[in-house]
């Protein structure tokens, strides 16, 4: 890990995003005490919760988080019920447990199978457990570790509106760790983009996609086209096959099309333009053939320069 | 194909029951068939006898003994191993398995000499000499036995706090509970079925060794069933009803013992949710409690390996006992009587490795073609086969070499096999079969069946696909097994005792001759001979075999 600054904020949902090994899940595990960084802060309000090796380290059972873990790590010999409870019960909360525990199984659609264990239950039904027992103990903070990469695609797309939904309908402050940008970008309040151990970028997801930074932003999410490469680049819904506005300024280019993709909604076009080094990306309504010749058209304030940002 | 196949079931059960199930029903068939009639009262005569109970009680406080002794041996080891910083140092898993390959009667010869009057220890230190007449009593052989059997138990809990691993206990430090809660709630009910498991299986290897009776428990007269079975077949006045009726006791209690720990492993067995491996916690022990642990883990190793074979050395470089621990009292002189030529040592050790490699090459051959039988052990045949296949390894040593003198010395058995070399060699392949069955079963259970799919796609015969793609990656199983046999059979003690044709000896009982009433030194020589012997094999093998540059996952 190399230095870095970030800050969460409360109520909103942040996501750390970045390719696998980039240091999101260290980063993660740092913050929920799990592991001890080398030197520097962490602070939650205005209590600090670490302040360098060996001067202040609250573990973690003190910091009053919640997690929700990759492999879900329920503890296989407790009951649906059990699990759930056992934050309450460690932290002596034993008032009115049942309750608790019963709000938060309801609120995962779960209130039926609280006797039932674990390994009884479907991946999807295993996850919304370790959701209720994340939740259950009302923390100041969740902490997601790439909780739906578990399951499967379909599963995982319904997981994702459910878990969003109970995070803002409960005003949860929540933490997510992920490789997948579409989860990024449709769930987050803020993204924060990694690579290497380092935050690249830190925004709206629409500031990261629109206005990236870094090289490595650009091309990590979504889809880049660059004039001049990793300086200068734009999106490819914006390469256009009539000029976007006439009074504007734009500029035009001679492209052949090397390759066609059917994507549904639309084509997909792999282009060579003359002059420049790389392939670009464009869309299409209508199918083209491999080796025509078309026109295109680029408004200028759609040209994003990431040197200008900086 | 499917033909061969039946046949090749139907075959290997019919082996395995000649072989393994027959001896073992033979036992309690002598039981009650006395002179020629069956007698059921002569069993429970037998059995009223009250030194045979009291033998029965002694075996089984033993055994609850060095589960305890185990216990505290392994747990905060496993403990260590998995949370700390030493864990990190990967020599030491292969360092404490040392202890449980030394075979148990060398291990008990090196703490005799060790600590016996005028032994090594009041010789370095004689201030601490009052400890003899303490060690030499009931504790003293509770401690023998937990240093050797250790590792297994630690093995196991080790397997099931890794497992519990990361995750689950992290999980549990993250909504509030501190350590100790965590180890109530989470650690220690998970542990419990690994726990319980080994527990039993200390208790059999316990209740069934052998080596440590016949030295250490024969100087404090401590019997136990194994040793008094020995007594009774071997030394006058022999009483092979007696012998047998003990055997059946033991035998009863290994398989109720084994039939428990496989129920409640079943009922008790979590299968824990997720995918991804589990990473190694990192609630790590910080300051004075990891030197605290290195502290335990150093002593140990010192109890455990140091002092044993420190006394088994120092007794083999000695010219004169008289003398003690001196650099002038050194000599290699044993050794070079040792490995004379032509000397009863180097025909005893040369039988050795001639039984033991014919046996293993042997066991190998038999324990692949059972273990490719078994394959998954998916229908009753299979399993009744898996079962038969592993019954040695469940039923104790000396139980399984009476069942076989039963049988093979039978008035009525064809084959003249007793007191023959090749009675050697059948009990060793007997005794030592489960391991290449166990090996290669896993081995060949790691390979993906789409391997086999792909194999008939491109068009390979049953026998080419059998020659190109099993047996290569069965290969490593089996060098396993045939390694382990080897490396078991050279040393292995009580069976040699039993049926070795007279006037043939093995390096097993040559040391134990040479101990009981010859030259120590000499034995001693043998000793570290044969165990280094094995050790170098298992060296070189494990390094070729770690040179292999693909796995068969």
């Amino acid at each position: 890990m190399e230095t870095t600054d970030l800050t969460v904020r409360l109520g909103k949902f942040t996501t750390l995003l970045g390719p696998s090994g980039c240091g999101k899940t260290t980063l993660l595990r740092m913050i929920a005490g799990l592991e001890t960084p080398d030197a520097g802060t962490i602070a939650i309000g205005g209590e600090t919760l670490f302040a360098g090796p060996g001067s202040k380290e609250v573990p973690p059972h003190r910091r009053g988080f919640g997690m929700v873990f990759q492999d879900f790590a329920l503890w296989p010999h407790m009951t649906v019920f059990e699990n759930v409870a056992f934050g309450l019960r460690a932290g002596r909360r034993s008032n009115g447990i049942r309750g608790t525990v019963m709000e938060a199984l309801d609120k995962v659609k779960l209130g039926g199978m609280a006797e039932r264990y674990p390994h009884q239950l479907s991946g999807g039904q295993q996850q919304r457990v370790a959701f209720a027992r994340a939740v259950a103990i009302r923390p100041r903070l969740v902490l997601f570790d790439e909780p739906l990469s578990a399951l499967d695609a379909v599963l995982r797309e319904e997981m994702r509106l459910e878990m969003l939904s109970l995070v803002q309908d409960m005003g949860l402050t929540a933490l997510y760790v992920t490789h997948d940008q579409i989860e990024a970008m449709s769930m987050s309040d803020e993204v924060i983009v990694m690579n290497g151990g380092r935050v690249l970028q830190a925004g709206t997801p629409e500031q990261v996609y629109g206005l990236p930074r870094d090289p490595f932003v650009a091309r990590f999410i979504g889809k880049s086209n660059w004039l001049i490469p990793d300086r200068v680049m734009f999106r490819p819904e914006h390469l256009l096959w009539v000029p976007e506005h006439d009074s504007e300024p734009y500029h035009s280019y001679e492209v052949e099309v090397t390759h066609v993709g059917y994507m549904g909604d639309r084509y997909e076009l792999r282009v060579k333009t003359e002059g420049e080094a790389e392939e670009w990306t464009a869309y299409h309504q209508t199918r083209q053939s491999v080796g025509s010749k078309l026109k295109a058209y680029l408004s200028e304030r759609r040209i994003h320069r990431l040197d200008a940002t900086q | 194909m499917k033909h061969i196949r039946i046949w090749s079931i139907a075959l290997s059960l019919v082996v395995l029951t000649a072989l393994i199930v027959v001896p073992l029903v033979e036992i309690f068939v002598q039981s009650v068939y006395r002179d020629g009639e069956l007698r059921w009262a002569a069993l429970f005569r037998t059995l009223a006898d009250s030194q045979l109970t009291g033998v029965m009680f002694s075996s089984i406080w033993l055994g609850l003994c060095v589960i305890a002794g185990t216990t505290a041996l392994a747990l905060p080891l496993a403990w260590i191993m998995v949370n700390t910083r030493i864990g990190r140092q990967k020599w030491l898993e292969i360092v404490f398995l040392i202890p449980f390959m030394t075979p148990p009667y060398i291990g008990s010869m090196g703490w005799i000499l060790f600590m016996q009057k005028n032994g090594y220890l009041e010789q370095l230190m004689p201030g601490l000499a009052f400890l003899t007449p303490s060690f030499f009593t009931f504790g003293g052989m509770m401690m023998i036995m937990s240093l050797h059997l250790f590792p297994f138990l630690y093995l196991l809990l080790r397997g099931a706090l890794e497992r519990i691993g990361g995750s689950l206990e992290e999980a549990g430090a993250i909504h509030g509970a501190p350590f100790a809660y965590r180890f109530r709630r989470i650690i220690a009910p998970l542990l419990f079925s690994a726990f319980g498991m080994g527990a039993m299986l200390i208790f059999v290897k316990t209740i069934a060794e052998f080596g440590t009776p016949a030295t250490f428990g024969k100087r404090i007269g401590y019997q136990v069933m194994t040793s008094e079975i020995h007594k009774y077949i071997s030394s006058w006045p022999i009483d092979f009803g007696k012998a047998t009726t003990l055997s059946s006791l033991l035998l009863t209690a290994c398989l109720f013992i084994w039939y428990a720990q496989t129920v409640l492993n079943r009922r008790f067995t979590y299968n824990l949710v997720g995918g991804k491996g589990s990473r190694r916690s990192s609630l790590r022990m910080k300051g004075w409690t990891v030197w605290l642990c290195g502290l335990f883990v150093a002593l140990l190793l010192l109890l455990s390996i140091g002092i044993p074979y420190f006394s088994i050395i120092a007794a083999s470089t000695m010219k004169l006992r008289g003398v003690g621990l001196a650099w002038d009292n050194f000599t290699l002189d044993f050794y070079k009587q040792l490995l004379t030529w032509g000397s009863p040592s180097m025909k005893a050790l040369m039988n050795s490795i001639t039984f033991s490699l014919i046996a293993s090459t042997i066991a190998v051959v038999l324990g692949t073609w059972f273990a490719l039988v078994i394959q998954r052990s998916k229908t009753g045949l299979q399993r009744t086969a898996d079962l038969f296949s592993l019954l040695p390894n469940t039923v104790p040593g000396i139980v399984m070499v009476v069942g076989l003198i039963l049988l093979w010395n039978a008035p009525w058995m064809p084959i003249r096999l007793y007191n023959t070399g090749g009675m050697v060699v059948l009990t060793y392949v007997v005794l030592f079969v489960p391991y290449t069955v166990q090996y290669v079963k896993s081995a060949s259970s790691q390979i993906d069946p789409s391997l086999f799919q792909a194999g008939q796609v491109f068009g390979g015969r049953p026998g080419y696909i059998f020659r190109r793609v099993l047996l290569p990656l069965i290969i490593p199983g089996m060098l396993a097994g045939w390694m382990m046999t080897f490396t078991i059979a050279s040393r292995e003690l009580v069976g040699s005792l039993l049926i070795m044709p007279p006037s043939v000896q093995t390096s097993a009982t040559y040391i134990f001759a040479q101990f009981e009433q010859g030259q120590v030194s000499l034995g001693m020589a043998m000793a570290v001979v044969s165990v280094g012997l094995t050790t170098l094999m298992l060296v070189i093998i494990e390094s070729l075999g770690s040179r292999r540059k693909w796995n068969a996952s």
